[in-house]
């Protein structure tokens, strides 16, 4: 088939007139277009017409509803494609709550009061290094500029949250599927972004930082 | 889609991917295939085919990521990817069924689309129509307005010219445009 099927100007028009309305119209023909809608009444008719085919293939796509898991499933058949990834580390609290029932009452009071201890002398070293600590309302969270960040086996979790106070950061939620964790970055220009992100993705603990948000500079 | 201001783009990431970065296709995945995998149910018409293709593709894309060139869109690039594999599954599945001598059509008994369309108000019937359109009509319609894509990008999607992407619009609008004259929908075209 080719454009030599149109049987006359009107029709070849109709033709582009899709992509007049999805923006991907350029150069001559999208010109040609625009005139014929400036000067042609039956051509604003059309445009309306075209716009219900949009509304109409639109609702269509939207109404199918991937299934909620894909994301993890990918992620399991991704390891089954490229080797097993090493499960992230146990989190402090996790390590402690399999530590817990296994010990006798005693020693599991004394374990309890060695974690506080080692909590609130790292809440002390983090506030007496002077690093000023980034925090946002709950309201700018949504639009905090962030990243994805997944950290090494290895790294223990005073080292995860000693590589990320230094720099000002906070774990806003994960792990999503995979290990990847969201990460506010407290940064006011893209600039501050870039340096905080490089400077994060030479620390020992983590194994890649994926850009997400920036901030936009006005 | 390549990410909104200040974001990742597309061909970004699948340069990490390139890399073996998982964590840089998963971000893919999430921001592709919901797209991918609804062009994939349209094209097949079945959930659970949707559902392997989709999750094919983006495993496509992590064999393949080392290759991609950026000429194209990395969202056109997924597309074409969906839709060869989807062709060859349906390909499969109808050899399947003449094998299993299930060949035969069954028999429609619902409403024809201009019978539903009298029941219906004009936007109803339009995207009853746009459901009813023929498989090489609907894929430009659904590509075009869903998914945004250019004359020339449809063209590499589905590998046709450019001027055969214009005459199957063309023709699909033109038989939208006459089921809804059929039904007493008043339009100026065709």
């Amino acid at each position: 088939m080719s454009e030599k099927a149109f049987s006359n100007r009107r029709d070849r028009l109709e033709a582009l007139l899709p992509f007049f309305l999805n923006g991907t119209l350029s150069g001559a023909e999208l010109r040609e277009v625009e005139e014929w809608l400036a000067s042609d009444p039956d051509a604003m008719a059309s445009l309306a017409e075209a716009e219900g085919e949009y509304s109409a293939a639109t609702a269509s796509n939207e109404a199918i509803r991937p299934p909620a898991d894909a994301l993890a499933r990918f992620s399991q058949a991704l390891e089954r494609e490229a080797g097993r990834e090493r499960a992230p580390a146990p989190s402090l609290r996790e390590r402690l709550v399999r530590l817990l029932p296994s010990m006798p009452v005693q020693a599991a009071w004394v374990a309890a009061g060695l974690a506080l201890a080692i909590l609130v002398g790292q809440t002390v070293w983090i506030n007496m290094s002077g690093t000023e600590q980034f925090s946002v309302a709950g309201a700018d969270r949504e639009k905090a500029p962030f990243a994805f960040v997944t950290f090494k086996d290895e790294a223990s979790m005073a080292a995860v949250s000693a590589a990320l106070a230094e720099r000002g950061l906070e774990i806003d939620s994960g792990p999503l599927p995979g290990g990847l964790y969201r990460v506010l970055v407290p940064a006011t220009s893209v600039a501050q972004y870039d340096e905080i992100v490089a400077g994060l993705e030479r620390a020992g603990v983590v194994e890649t930082v994926v850009t997400g948000r920036k901030p936009t500079d006005d | 889609m390549s990410g909104g201001a200040g974001e990742t783009s597309d061909a970004e990431l699948v340069a990490r991917v390139g890399r073996g970065d998982r964590a840089a296709l998963r971000l893919l995945f999430m921001r592709h295939h919901t797209r991918v995998y609804r062009f994939v149910m349209r094209q097949t018409g079945s959930e659970t085919m949707a559902d392997d293709i989709a999750n094919e593709v983006f495993l496509e894309v992590w064999r393949q990521a080392p290759r991609f060139e950026g000429r194209s869109q990395v969202s056109t690039w997924l597309l074409g990817i969906a839709r060869f594999k989807a062709l060859s599954a349906l390909r499969k599945r109808s050899e399947d069924a003449l094998e299993d001598g299930q060949a035969e059509a069954l028999a429609d008994t619902a409403d024809t689309p201009e019978v539903m369309a009298m029941k219906d108000d004009k936007a109803a019937a339009l995207r009853r129509f746009v459901d009813a359109l023929s498989d090489e009509h609907r894929e430009v319609v659904d590509l075009a307005y869903y998914h945004g894509k250019s004359v020339t990008e449809i063209g590499e999607i589905l590998a046709v010219p450019v001027a055969t992407v214009k005459t199957r619009m063309f023709y699909a609008r033109k038989k939208l445009g006459e089921a809804l004259k059929a039904s007493g929908y008043d339009r100026g075209w065709p």
